[in-house]
């Protein structure tokens, strides 16, 4: 048997959109976003909703997701996904989608998520919390740490000790997502939020503020994949998929090798060997934000800077608008949203800025973006490559 | 079999409103396993990385008997 190799640019992405966000109707359900996200992306492509045969979706909230998406949607699809890994699922799914065109196994690949994330805990009794799906576990449980949120202050705990990153690092990173976010009119915060008050914030666990944790919000999106040759004849300039890696470093934060350094190092190395670029021909980068840290060590992991850099180089401003490297261009998972899974939202951003189509925060000549997932806590990372038909 | 000492490799502060702070850790031990706990009877900010801690077995909310830690003396 032959070996299967995914190949650069053999599949594009050429629909994306998000459902409502942020709070959205009441009564509206998790599938109802992710059915609405689907309509719209599909719509964006100039594709009829009947030509989709490949389904993925994911959700904390849906069970059996892609089946449930093809019930709401009258759809059989031939080949079809629900697997969950996390927030990164949705970068993985990329993989998988292009995997499948390239096989044959479906034509028209559609990802979908959607939560009502935010409905959902203010409905709850008691203060609002995130939907759980954490059970006890007794490794983790009886010591009282806030998960995930703990197991990433774990993380940034351990980076502060060995390279110096400080707090006021973190806060350049949650400020810069906000003025990104006040570019973005879809984006949940319309507040300014400067350095001083990002430090100031009450600690909920060291060292993260509120302002080092991502909004907890409704949404949802979709993105349509369909083979680079059909694509050449759709409505919307084709964004293709150059590269794709996956990375697996732990499970639970405790077994975490080393919690300075992340599987996005395989999963970045994967996906820059496919797409045949390097970190330093990325224009535009997307990742995923839960929290401050995520942002300093993907940075690093990724090739943007130095391990144990990550600190210095989001400093003064050099990845908010008019700094150095654009990240995060939506306003993140800190400031734009983050419906419970945050991976679709990266994708439609990246898609979004290599088309053209950000207004005031579109990154000028934008040919290359990188979308890179996280799941669990720093356990599961997945990259994808994104580019223009200048990139082909 | 663990002799119950170890190093506290990376840590984070709660502070829960109205009650006594406390640090939830990951702990390096001697014999080259890392497990998580919480650092016992002292405020959060007693603890730091890189502090010797030794196991005290207690009970968890559950009843359970779990590997909690306590500062190694001096």
């Amino acid at each position: 048997m032959s070996k299967f190799e995914l190949n650069r640019a053999a599949v594009a992405i050429v629909g994306a959109a998000e459902s409502d966000l942020g709070l959205v109707t009441p009564g509206l359900t998790p599938v109802d976003l992710m059915a609405q996200a689907s309509v719209r992306a599909l719509a964006d492509a100039g594709i009829k909703l009947e030509e989709v045969d490949g389904i993925f979706a994911s959700g904390v909230q849906t069970r059996m997701a892609s089946i449930a998406l093809a019930e709401y949607l009258k759809l059989k699809p031939r080949y079809h996904n629900a697997s969950f890994s996390g927030g990164s699922v949705f970068e993985t799914m990329v993989g998988d989608a292009v995997a499948a065109i390239q096989a044959g196994l479906c034509s028209v690949a559609l990802i979908a998520y959607g939560s009502t994330q935010r409905s959902a805990s203010m409905a709850s009794d008691g203060p609002a919390r995130l939907v759980g799906i954490r059970t006890y576990d007794p490794f983790t449980t009886p010591y009282g740490g806030r998960l995930p949120l703990s197991a990433y202050a774990l993380a940034a705990s351990r980076h502060m000790h060995e390279y110096g990153t400080t707090r006021r690092h973190l806060a350049e990173v949650a400020v810069a997502a906000r003025q990104w976010a006040l570019l973005n009119p879809v984006a949940w915060e319309k507040e300014t939020l400067t350095i001083e008050q990002a430090l100031a914030a009450r600690i909920v666990s060291s060292p993260f503020s509120a302002r080092d944790c991502c909004l907890v919000t409704d949404g949802g999106g979709a993105v349509v994949l369909v083979s680079a040759e059909r694509a050449k004849s759709l409505r919307r300039p084709p964004v293709y998929v150059l590269g794709v890696g996956d990375g697996v470093s732990h499970f639970e934060i405790h077994s975490m090798p080393d919690l300075t350094v992340t599987a996005a190092v395989e999963s970045g190395r994967s996906a820059y060997a496919m797409a045949k670029l390097s970190a330093a021909e990325v224009d535009v980068v997307e990742l995923y934000d839960a929290f401050s840290i995520n942002t300093i060590l993907f940075l690093e992991d990724l090739g943007f800077c130095e391990k144990g850099e990550g600190g210095a180089f989001v400093s003064d401003g050099n990845i908010a608008p008019g700094g150095g490297l654009p990240v995060n261009t939506n306003g993140g998972g800190l400031s734009y949203g983050h419906p419970g899974l945050y991976g679709l939202q990266l994708l439609i951003e990246a898609v979004r800025q290599v088309r053209g189509d950000c207004g005031k925060r579109q990154v000028a000549d934008c040919d290359v973006a990188i979308a890179h997932g996280n799941g669990g806590t720093l356990s599961s990372q997945s990259t994808v490559i994104l580019g223009s038909a200048a990139t082909v | 079999v663990s002799e119950g000492n170890g190093t506290i490799y990376a840590q984070t502060n709660l502070y829960p409103r109205g009650e006594t702070s406390y640090a939830v850790v990951l702990v390096d031990m001697d014999e080259g396993f890392r497990l998580m706990s919480r650092i016992m009877d002292v405020e959060a900010d007693a603890v730091s990385i890189g502090a010797r801690v030794k196991l005290s077995v207690r009970k968890g909310e559950n009843g359970d008997a779990c590997p909690f830690f306590v500062l190694a003396a001096k």
